[in-house]
C-alpha cells in the first residue's frame, strides 16, 4: 500500500522530533523514555566516573602504553562492587532499548516498509542502490548490540536512528550534534573551493543533510554499504525536502574518480572497521579527495590520550556493546596512519568530549 | 532480543560477549537486576499514561478523582487487561528464562568476558 493510502492518522509524532521514526504508541514511547532516563544515570548520576577516577588518579599519567594502564585500572575496579553494578545497567538499557525499538517498528512493519517504498524516486533526495551488491564480511557485526546489525532487516536504519536518539539521550532529537559538527567544527580547504563533498559511511544521513544545508551549492554524496541506512536516508532527506544523494559503495571502494571530491567527512566511521579496511579506506581517500582539499574525521579519541575511566568505558563497549572494531581503531597511531597515506595536517586535531577530530589534506 | 553473533568478529577486532552476560558472582542478581530494570520502565510507562489521562479527564470535566476510585472493569475489559498482564509480567520475568537459556554463560567480574 503507498504511503499516500496509509492511514497515519494514528501515527504518533513526537512534538520536538519531526523526522525520528514514528513508535507503535505512546507506551513505547515512555518506555524507552525511561531507558533514556536509565541511561543518563549510568553515565552521569552514579557517578562512577567519579569514583573510578580517585581510585585511578595515579593512573592518569598517559606516558605509559594505554593497554597497560588499563589492565591495572580493571584491577582496580574489580574490588569496586558499583563496576559490577554499571557494566549490568549499562548491558541492560542497550538490550532494553533494543528490544523495545524493535517491537515497536516490527507492530507497524508494513507501513514502514511501504512509507520506505513510497519514498523511492522521489525528490529532491536521490537514492542510488546497487542490486548486485554484496555487504562484506566485515560488516556482519552487531554494532551497539542492534538486533541483525546494520543491514539484514529492511527497517536497519529506522532500529538506528531510534537507537542513536536514546544513545544521544535526547541532545541529538533534531540533529542538532550533527550541525553543530558540521557548522562549527569543519574548517575548508584552503583555497575555499567547496563543490563536492563525500560523507562517508553516512547510515541515516544526518551528517550528509547538516553538509548540505552548510554547502548548499555543493553536490553532497552520502556513501554506506547498507541498504536499509541508505533507505532511510534517503526518505528522511525527502521528507526533509533536501537534495543529496545516497549511494551504496563501500569506503574502501568507493568507484568515484580520482581528485574528485573537494571535502570528504567521516562521522564516526572508523571504529568500526577493521585495521585492514582502515588502512584501505584511507588509501581510497587519498586517491579521491583533490589536492588541497579537506578530510575532516570525528571518531573516538585514541587510547594513549585517555583518562583511567575513559579506557574502562572503552573497553567495555569494544567487549560488551559490540564494538567489535573499536581497539583497532583506538589503539592505534591515527596521526601516523594519515601521514602513512600521504596526508598532512590542515588543523590541529582536537578532542572535543570523549571524542577526536582530525583535519587533514593533501599537498598540491 | 535476536541473538547477535558472539566470540571472535569476523575480522580480529575485539571478542564479544555473549547474549547473556552475567556482571555479578551470581547470575540470578543479574537477573533480579534486570526485573528491577523492567518494573521500572512499565511502572514509569503506567505513571505516564495516567498522569495524561487524568490530566485530559479533568480539562474536560469528565472524571473526578472518586469515580477512578470506584472504577470495575466489564467482562471484555477485564480479558483485555489481563492478556496486558500478562505480557506486562512475561517482560518483568524474561530473564528468568535467560537464565535457563544462558546457562552456560561463565560468571565474571566487572567489564570481564
Amino acid at each position: 500500500m503507498p504511503l499516500m493510502e496509509v492511514d497515519t492518522s494514528q501515527a504518533l509524532k513526537r512534538e520536538n522530533a519531526t523526522i525520528l521514526p514514528e513508535l507503535a504508541s505512546r507506551e513505547d514511547e515512555s518506555y524507552l523514555d525511561f531507558v533514556e532516563s536509565l541511561r543518563s544515570f549510568v553515565l552521569d548520576g552514579m557517578q562512577f566516573d567519579q569514583q573510578l577516577a580517585t581510585r585511578t588518579a595515579h593512573l592518569e599519567d598517559t606516558s605509559e602504553p594505554p593497554a597497560e594502564r588499563l589492565e591495572k585500572v580493571r584491577e582496580i575496579a574489580i574490588d569496586m562492587p558499583i563496576a559490577s553494578v554499571r557494566d549490568r545497567l549499562m548491558r541492560s538499557q542497550q538490550e532494553m532499548k533494543w528490544r523495545r525499538i524493535v517491537s515497536s517498528l516490527d507492530a507497524r512493519r508494513d507501513i514502514h516498509l511501504d512509507r520506505l517504498k513510497s519514498a523511492e524516486g522521489r525528490g529532491p533526495a536521490r537514492l542510488e542502490l546497487n542490486p548486485d551488491f554484496e555487504a562484506p564480511e566485515y560488516a556482519n557485526v552487531h554494532f551497539h548490540l542492534q538486533p541483525d546489525g546494520y543491514h539484514k532487516d529492511p527497517l536497519a536504519g529506522f532500529r538506528y536512528h531510534y537507537g542513536t536518539k536514546v544513545f544521544f539521550v535526547g541532545d541529538n532529537d533534531k540533529d542538532q550534534l550533527h550541525a553543530s559538527l558540521v557548522n562549527n567544527h569543519l574548517p575548508l580547504p584552503a583555497d575555499g573551493r567547496v563543490e563536492r563533498i563525500l560523507d562517508l559511511a553516512c547510515s541515516v544521513g544526518q551528517s550528509t543533510t547538516a553538509l548540505k544545508q552548510r554547502f548548499p551549492q555543493a553536490d553532497v554524496t552520502g556513501i554506506d554499504h547498507s541498504e536499509p541506512m541508505l533507505r532511510c536516508a534517503h526518505h528522511r532527506a525527502v521528507e526533509l525536502g533536501i537534495d543529496v544523494c545516497f549511494a551504496q559503495r563501500l569506503v574502501e571502494n568507493t568507484g568515484y574518480d580520482d581528485d574528485s571530491f573537494d571535502m570528504v567527512f567521516s562521522f564516526i566511521l572508523f571504529h568500526e572497521i577493521p585495521m585492514r579496511i582502515i588502512r584501505e579506506t584511507l588509501a581510497e581517500v587519498n586517491r579521491v579527495l583533490r589536492p588541497g582539499g579537506m578530510f575532516a574525521v570525528y571518531d573516538f579519541m585514541m587510547a594513549s590520550g585517555m583518562t583511567p575511566a575513559q579506557l574502562y568505558h572503552r573497553h567495555f563497549d569494544s567487549r560488551h556493546n559490540g564494538e567489535a572494531y573499536g581497539d583497532d581503531f583506538c589503539y592505534t597511531d591515527f596521526d601516523g596512519l594519515l601521514k602513512e597515506f600521504g596526508f598532512v595536517e590542515a588543523a590541529p586535531s582536537k578532542h572535543l568530549g570523549t571524542t577526536q577530530v582530525w583535519y587533514a589534506t593533501l599537498p598540491g | 532480543m535476536s541473538k547477535g553473533p558472539s566470540g571472535q568478529t569476523p575480522e580480529g577486532g575485539a571478542p564479544l560477549v555473549g547474549d547473556y552476560p552475567v556482571y555479578f558472582n551470581d547470575p540470578v542478581q543479574d537477573a533480579m537486576m534486570n526485573m528491577i530494570l523492567e518494573l521500572s520502565a512499565q511502572l514509569w510507562m503506567s505513571m505516564d499514561r495516567m498522569y495524561a489521562l487524568e490530566d485530559l479527564l479533568a480539562r474536560q470535566g469528565i472524571v473526578t478523582a472518586a469515580a477512578l476510585d470506584g472504577y470495575r472493569p466489564d467482562a471484555e475489559r477485564a480479558k483485555a487487561l489481563r492478556a496486558r498482564r500478562e505480557r506486562f509480567t512475561h517482560d518483568i520475568l524474561r530473564d528468568l528464562k535467560s537464565l535457563t537459556e544462558g546457562a552456560a554463560s561463565a560468571p565474571a567480574g566487572p567489564g570481564t568476558e
